[in-house]
């Protein structure tokens, strides 16, 4: 009987552990899963505001808004664990990201800079200007994308 | 008992010798071509530069990254059955193309059949230019017969066993490539739906990349252009219709047309990998007529999942 229960509480022990290191991974999968979510968000208001852009520059702005919150807290959305080939992520997020953060955040500045502009040219109704300035904003997606980004899994 | 156990291993061992012999005969890469149809024609080289540009020969043909010549071949592609190295397709008469025959060109081509009879790997996308009309081979061929002559020899795949067992294509071939046949346009679909279906289907060879493989590398039916979890150098290559499509279903025809100009995706985001290569080196150049055509012809698909 005592050794029964002893393997019942061995059993609970060991599921619960499982259980643990279970959740540790999916927070750090779920890290990506939000941060992917969100860059998705960014690039989808961005587009918007540059849809808008030519016909209703207030409405651009608010998209844009909402795309510049977004850039500003890319640095926060990558935790420690969250790189392409720690256990149990998958991501196309590459460890240059944590081993060369000063130029990841000069990249991530990089956007902010560009969609600040953007606002600038759309708030002073300068057409020609915001459209180079969208181009801007597409260059520092590229830009960080192609040093900091895996392939595609 | 014993006697008739004999006669099925003798019958048995006739039969595999029958293959093997099958599998070994060279094929017969000559295709006739219609009377009239030449690669000399006026005019051919130019289509050609064109329909080369179309069907994104350079991307493979072209050892870029390592400095190689343009068409000379050489780059090296990683697939789950080894590596194959691209061949010289330069007019080079003693590595590259320089000696071949209109109908020897077009029978690698368009049925996966070497100058020598000897089969072709699938790498070679034989199996989406066999859809390909013939005119229009023979214009790349054209095309190609102008460039640079490089003299630089193949080098051989190295792969693994028993795919390095050339023979077995024919095998292969039994089972996954149908006859050949030219694609011939839909009545009561438009100009530019057909237009963009023969750009697809047979010369761009999208679903090559864009469709899951089989482990015999065969596509997997009812699965084309679904995307593919396991594409070139690794890379996951999107659907562009099926149950996977969604994010491609929610492009408009006008930013399809614009990435392949260009490269940018709706999100502001850009084309990358081995697609990159394909717009660079291929789509950027086509008419915008043509780019919307092949968006005409692929939102057709996305737009009703599982077709």
């Amino acid at each position: 009987m005592k050794r029964a229960l002893g393997l019942a509480i061995l059993g609970a022990a060991l599921i619960t552990a499982g259980v643990a290191i279970g959740d540790t991974v999916s927070d750090a999968q779920k890290s990506v899963d939000q941060r992917v979510a969100a860059m998705k968000e960014m690039g989808g208001k961005v587009n918007e505001a540059f849809q808008l852009s030519a016909t209703n520059a207030a409405d651009a702005r608010t998209k844009l808004a909402a795309a510049f919150a977004i850039a500003q807290s890319i640095p926060s959305r990558f935790p420690a664990g969250t790189a392409d080939g720690d256990p149990g992520v998958t991501t196309r997020a590459l460890p240059k990201i944590w081993s060369d953060q000063g130029g990841f955040q000069k990249a991530a500045d990089g956007l902010v800079a560009a969609l600040k502009t953007t606002d600038a040219k759309l708030a002073a109704n300068d057409g020609a200007g915001a459209d180079a300035a969208f181009g801007d904003v597409r260059k520092a997606c590229g830009t960080c994308h192609e040093t900091y980004r895996g392939k595609a899994k | 008992m014993i006697a008739a156990l004999r006669w099925f291993l003798i019958a048995g061992v006739v039969f595999a010798g029958g293959v093997l012999v099958w599998l070994a005969w060279p094929a017969t890469g000559n295709v006739d071509l219609p009377a009239g149809l030449s690669s000399a024609n006026p005019g051919m080289a130019d289509r050609g530069a064109y329909l080369v540009r179309a069907a994104a020969c350079l991307p493979c043909h072209w050892d870029k990254k390592n400095g190689g010549e343009r068409f000379a071949g050489g780059r090296e592609l990683k697939t789950p059955f080894g590596t194959f190295y691209t061949p010289n397709i330069t007019p080079d008469g003693e590595t590259g193309i320089g000696k071949w025959s209109d109908a020897e060109f077009v029978g690698a081509l368009t049925h996966g059949v070497g100058r020598s009879g000897e089969q072709l790997y699938p790498t070679l996308p034989y199996t989406s230019y066999t859809h390909m009309r013939i005119e229009d081979a023979l214009a790349i061929k054209a095309y190609l017969s102008t460039q640079n002559a490089v003299h630089h020899p193949n080098k051989p795949h190295a792969l693994s066993f028993p795919y390095s067992w050339r023979a077995l294509v024919k095998g292969w071939k039994l089972l996954y490539f149908d006859t050949p046949q030219p694609l011939t346009d839909v009545p009561g679909r438009s100009a530019s739906w057909n237009r963009g279906r023969y750009l697809v289907t047979a010369v761009g060879h999208c679903a090559e990349c864009h469709s899951p493989r089989d482990l015999q590398g065969a596509l997997v039916p009812g699965a084309w252009l679904h995307g593919n979890p396991k594409g070139p150098d690794g890379w996951k290559v999107p659907a562009l219709a099926g149950p996977g499509a969604k994010e491609f279903a929610g492009w408009t025809n006008a930013q399809i047309a614009n990435y392949l100009k260009s490269g940018e995706e709706p999100n502001f985001d850009s084309a990358e990998g081995p697609m990159a290569e394909v717009i660079a080196e291929g789509m950027k150049y086509l008419t915008d007529e043509d780019r919307l055509a092949i968006a005409d012809y692929l939102k057709s698909l996305s737009t009703t999942p599982g077709s």
